[in-house]
């Protein structure tokens, strides 16, 4: 299924957990060295930079080639449409021509391409029949966007289709009275069973090079879970389908969700060391505040801010004094940082060692601790 | 760790026995870094704290008066300075690190409530008068002074923008483009002058060592600003447009050269970006002028070619450079 040689996919992986261990001086440079020449990858797969230009430059060849063929066309409706189709699937050729004679992954070129390819297709469409219909449209980008995950382990193309799969959902339903009721609730549930088919997913073997985009994939559930309860979404979703405003049923119980799943997936997220969930916890936490201050002001901007402000100081502070040396666990040291990690007490290590068991165990099933940035373009020298 | 891993490894010959505890070991007291997520909080923290001041004070300007603000803000700078001059560590040429995490962000708290109340000053009582040098030109000394005296690279970047300022450009990230006319002739020469100035002297920082991590700040400011200026020549200038191309890419050359050696990617990137843009323009102006009617063909083919090549040209030199060095 995947466009890539899956060994060296497995070498790359084996080569950054070298270089972690390397950086923490778990191991010894000839040891690096060792690995290096007994995991060769021969993909071409360059640093973050040159990524970026590479799609800059992609992305300008393929629209002045398009460009061309438009000039070339006939103009009609049904010619210029055939034409997007035609270079869309042009595009995703070129992708795969690229792959396998050139070798590239992750390089910014094959990132434009996939993207180029589908919006293309998905606009020849759109020119072709002018009332495909938001239904069709959701399917035909899930279609291509989950083939582009699957097949290049796109990370975006990931969150894309969960997106499309998610408004396929709400359109599907919204189309009758009862579904529009039950809307939030599907959403929800649907965002639950997703999580726990991603959570699940991620940890087999097989599907080890989809993790990075399983990491997504499972953030982009929980903020969906999030949105089908936050008050002000299902207030405008709701303003929206049944064309009038003002306050919703069950007000009472969007207002606790608005307010209670950020803290919980904070929660969550520090009694089980995740960090997906306490990251989308804190951008949601934010969320809430605003949601709330939408509706309701019982403080004056600069009053809350000032009160907000302190609180947060404060708490922030303390915590990174209270943290110093590690206690059950965490730390407010920079791990990443190997110069820290030199100067971290042996004795808080141990202090942590024996707190461990009272903290739980640590779920060691997917690793996102290590804080290494997922695959956004690794050194340039392999 | 991925500990299966390190197993199989060491198992493979590849790594020592001692690796491999060191590995085990790690992994059993690994700790989770909470780092990241309380810098953010406090970092919010303190804009939220500050920006609600800043409304309290505005809403209540009349009853507070404007020598109370001064004052306040009088206090936190020279409270700021005071607490860096006691705890700085040593001058020396070479890179100082910090003496605590915190030592930085109250430096920078300093440098930039110094830069507020001096343009609160001037705004309010004019001491400067009409003299727009000047008020340029203190801050600029003692910013230079203090990036040097406590070693800080943001510092430095307050500095050289506050240069820049004195020089009659603005050259923040977004204010860059959006607010310099380039086409007023004099900008665009003080504009290159001041770019290749601050070019040649990041070159110096590193020959001499004086302070040499701080050339990546002077050669970044100095690039930006070089090439924005030369483009605006090169745009602004119908006749001899050649000329202007002929010296940008010269130039641009020179320090693609040395940007290699330094083994930067962003540089290499940054350079070529730019050298493309002036390419594709001088080449779009050619094919315009030479033909009429099928112009526009001839363009489009010369943009996704020459787009192709320069995407071939970067891979070439991503190559050459052949390490893990970012930036």
């Amino acid at each position: 299924m995947i466009a890539y040689k899956p060994i060296y996919l497995d070498n790359r992986d084996v080569r950054k957990q070298a270089a972690t261990a390397l950086s923490k001086k778990i191991i010894t440079q000839e040891e690096f060295d060792r690995i290096y020449t007994a995991y060769p990858y021969s993909l071409y797969t360059p640093n973050f930079f040159i990524r970026a230009g590479l799609f800059l430059l992609t992305v300008v060849a393929a629209l002045c080639c398009l460009g061309l063929f438009v000039l070339a066309s006939a103009g009609s409706d049904r010619s210029l449409g055939t034409m997007f189709i035609f270079f869309g699937v042009m595009a995703y050729g070129a992708l795969e021509l690229f792959v396998h004679v050139r070798g590239i992954c992750r390089a910014g070129i094959d990132d434009a391409l996939l993207l180029t390819g589908g919006v293309m297709i998905v606009t020849g469409a759109n020119i072709l029949s002018s009332h495909i219909g938001p239904f069709l449209q959701s399917g035909m980008i899930l279609v291509l966007a989950f083939w582009g995950f699957l097949r290049y382990a796109d990370r975006l193309m990931g969150v894309v289709s969960f997106a499309a799969f998610l408004c396929l959902t709400i359109y599907r339903l919204g189309e009758n009275p009862t579904g529009r009721a039950l809307l939030p609730f599907v959403v929800m549930a649907v965002s639950v069973a997703l999580y726990y088919l991603f959570t699940r997913l991620s940890v087999l073997p097989r599907l080890r090079f989809y993790r990075s985009g399983m990491v997504l994939l499972r953030a982009a559930a929980l903020l969906s879970f999030y949105a089908a309860g936050n008050y002000y979404v299902v207030r405008e979703v709701n303003a929206l389908i049944s064309q009038g405003s003002g306050p919703v049923a069950l007000g009472f119980l969007w207002w606790t969700l608005t307010g209670l799943v950020p803290i919980l997936y904070i929660a969550r997220g520090v009694q089980k060391k995740d960090v997906v969930f306490l990251w989308t916890g804190l951008g949601l936490a934010a969320a809430a505040v605003f949601t709330f201050r939408n509706y309701y002001h019982i403080l004056p901007a600069e009053l809350a801010m000032i009160i907000c402000g302190s609180f947060l100081v404060a708490g922030a502070w303390s915590l990174i004094h209270y943290l110093r040396e590690p206690k059950f666990g965490f730390t407010s040291a920079d791990l990443d940082d190997p110069a820290v990690l030199e100067g971290l007490p042996v004795e808080g290590l141990i202090f942590a060692e024996s707190f461990r068991s009272a903290a739980g165990p640590v779920d060691k099933g997917v690793h996102f601790g290590g804080g290494t940035s997922g695959g956004g373009g690794a050194g340039g020298g392999y | 760790m991925d500990i299966p891993l390190f197993k199989k490894l060491h198992t493979e010959g590849l790594i020592s026995d001692r690796s491999r505890e060191q590995a085990d070991a790690y992994e059993e007291n690994r700790l989770f870094s909470l780092f990241r997520e309380l810098r953010l909080l406090l970092y919010l923290g303190v804009l939220l704290l500050t920006g609600g001041m800043g409304i309290v004070v505005y809403k209540n300007i009349d009853t507070i008066g404007h020598q109370a603000v001064l004052a306040f803000i009088a206090l936190i700078t020279a409270g700021s300075f005071y607490y860096c001059l006691r705890k700085k560590t040593a001058f020396a040429w070479e890179k100082v690190e910090a003496p605590n995490s915190f030592f930085d962000y109250i430096l920078l708290l300093g440098c930039l409530s110094l830069l507020i109340f001096l343009g609160y000053w001037q705004y309010q009582y004019d001491i400067f008068g009409d003299n727009y040098g000047l008020a340029t030109f203190i801050p600029m000394v003692i910013l230079f002074a203090a990036a040097y005296c406590f070693d800080h690279p943001g510092v430095l970047s307050l500095a050289v923008t506050n240069l820049a300022a004195w020089a009659g450009l603005s050259i923040t990230p977004l204010t860059l483009l959006k607010e310099n006319d380039f086409a007023d002739h004099r900008l665009v020469f003080t504009g290159i002058l001041l770019g290749v100035i601050l070019l040649a002297f990041g070159r110096l920082t590193t020959l001499r060592r004086i302070k040499a991590h701080f050339e990546t700040t002077y050669t970044n400011f100095g690039l930006h600003l070089f090439f924005v200026a030369a483009l605006a020549g090169l745009f602004t200038y119908d006749t001899i447009y050649p000329l202007w191309f002929a010296g940008l890419a010269g130039v641009a050359w020179y320090l693609c050269v040395r940007a290699i050696r330094r083994r930067s990617f962003y540089f290499v990137l940054v350079i070529i970006l730019y050298t493309y843009i002036g390419l594709c323009y001088t080449v779009l102006r050619l094919l315009w002028k030479g033909m009429e009617g099928d112009s526009i063909t001839l363009c489009l083919l010369w943009l996704g070619l020459s787009a192709f090549g320069a995407a071939v040209f970067l891979i070439r030199l991503n190559r050459q450079i052949h390490s893990h060095d970012s930036l």
